[in-house]
């Protein structure tokens, strides 16, 4: 018989700025929620997403370090690191060792902890995730380089700023309602176009923030996963694509490519088109990648991301609920564990336990992790099975 | 006065070409010679870095851009004039003889 994977029980952290917390606590936190949510006895192997502890905490070797402070010391533990979708990338490594049969239930939680630097540290750390020689010598930043595909974007399909501001609104009214959110903060589109400018064209709240958080999930093959929960969310599909490193090599930029294959190879895994897909999590870091995402992954036209916005398709109750618990953007972004964030929101999703987020009727969700600029992208597809 | 020039890596078998140092192409594994490319391109697009990194405190803000160089590839580079002054589709010319970051300015 095949073998599938499935989720068996998250945590989360909430996310905030100046916790005071260190990396060790909030990996805890998220884990130990996510092994009491499975009720599993054991763990076969731990995967950790991290994105920047080497650069901002001088620590490095996680993964011996979180099975240690588990008590879990012993088992294959991992870092995974794939920029910003090194929760996303941690938990399709943790499918893989699932799916090979070495291991049957295992534990994949991400941190990242940003605050306590200031903006330049923060800003030159996530620059990391570009070339060091061509790219991150002109001094660009990650704002500026979504910023020029912003322009480009604006330029090319003739959408407004108004237009794209849409999708953080979307997000902050989506987080007012989750409790673990870093802004629960009502937005309209003027004060997004009123925000101080970071890189032209974007401005501050086009950006997701700087934050701390954890996030964790216990993954188990699912004919183990039936022993620990009457209602596991089957992973229908985990795949990561890559592109080139740079922004500057691709001959288009408004399209990420690596988004395009991952979803393309997940929805023929999961046998299943962007039609039975009832929610998205995707990779709102700047507002300018939230639309890009509803069409690479296709749900819009090229160009026309934003008329799904317009069109009240992307709340809770349109047709592709988009970003329920807030998003990047306003649920926040503490980089190298969003992507295990998102995972666990469609799980808790499609268990019908998201409280005041919950999108009704949902039975198949998509999460998005993106790294870098494009450069990796990690896709899930969940599926209830209750 | 010898215009400036932009040092570029060319493949002699599929024509692939940037304007990283590499030996060998990515695409077909074919041998890449070094070459000189026009100082000449044209923006595609552009920004300016208002919150820079650490260690680029004293230069904000400037502005970035993506520029097709003239029968040449792609690059990243500086651009020395205003934000106000640049368009996409200017046309831009190399301003520095540093290869690294490159540094343009709006063609007079």
């Amino acid at each position: 018989m095949l073998r599938e994977a499935a989720v068996v029980g998250v945590g989360m952290t909430p996310i905030t700025a100046g916790s005071g917390r260190n990396l060790t606590d909030l990996f805890i936190e998220a884990a130990k929620q996510a092994l009491d949510d499975s009720g599993v006895d054991r763990i076969d192997a731990l995967y950790v997403g991290n994105m920047m502890s080497g650069f901002l905490q001088q620590q490095e070797h996680l993964g011996a370090m979180m099975a240690t402070a588990l008590g879990r010391e012993g088992v294959p533990a991992y870092k995974v690191e794939a920029a910003c979708a090194s929760g996303g990338v941690a938990v399709n490594a943790a499918v893989k060792g699932l799916l090979s049969g070495l291991e049957e239930i295992v534990l994949v939680g991400a941190v990242e902890k940003m605050s306590g630097f200031t903006t330049p540290e923060v800003t030159a750390g996530l620059m990391m995730a570009e070339d060091r020689l061509k790219v991150a010598s002109t001094g660009v930043t990650f704002v500026g380089l979504n910023a020029m595909i912003a322009r480009e974007y604006m330029d090319k399909y003739k959408v407004t700023h108004e237009s794209i501001a849409q999708f953080p609104v979307l997000c902050h009214q989506n987080a007012l309602d989750n409790p673990k959110a870093q802004f629960r903060k009502r937005i309209d589109v003027q004060d997004v176009l009123r925000s101080p400018l970071v890189a032209d064209p974007l401005r501050l709240l086009d950006c997701s923030g700087i934050g701390d958080g954890a996030a964790a999930i216990v993954l188990a093959l699912k004919n183990v996963a039936k022993k620990f929960t009457d209602s596991p969310v089957e992973v229908a599909a985990s795949t990561v694509s890559s592109d080139t490193l740079s922004l500057y090599q691709r001959p288009t930029i408004t399209t990420f490519e690596a988004s395009r294959a991952a979803a393309n190879r997940a929805y023929k895994a999961a046998k299943l088109t962007p039609k039975d897909v009832d929610l998205l999590e995707i990779h709102d870091a700047f507002s300018i990648l939230g639309v890009m995402a509803l069409e690479d992954l296709g749900f819009a036209d090229k160009g026309s991301g934003t008329k799904l916005l317009a069109e009240g398709e992307c709340a809770r109750e349109g047709r592709i609920a988009t970003n329920s618990f807030g998003g990047l953007k306003a649920r926040g972004h503490p980089v190298g564990a969003s992507g295990v964030y998102q995972v666990a929101e469609v799980a808790v999703q499609l268990k019908n336990e998201a409280g005041k987020c919950q999108v009704p009727n949902a039975e198949v969700g998509l999460a998005q992790s993106v790294g870098g600029i494009g450069s990796t992208v990690a896709i899930h597809i969940l599926r209830g099975m209750s | 006065m010898s215009l400036p020039q932009v040092t570029g890596y060319i493949c002699r078998t599929c024509g692939w070409t940037d304007f990283h140092p590499v030996k060998l192409c990515p695409r077909c594994n074919g041998e890449v010679t070094q070459t000189i490319l026009p100082g000449k391109g044209r923006i595609v697009t552009y920004t300016e870095i208002r919150y820079p990194p650490k260690g680029f405190e004293n230069q904000a803000p400037y502005v970035v851009a993506i520029i097709d160089i003239e029968n040449g590839p792609r690059v990243i580079a500086r651009i020395s004039n205003s934000i106000r002054e640049v368009k996409v589709g200017s046309m831009v010319t190399l301003a520095s003889s540093k290869e690294s970051p490159l540094e343009f300015r709006l063609s007079t």
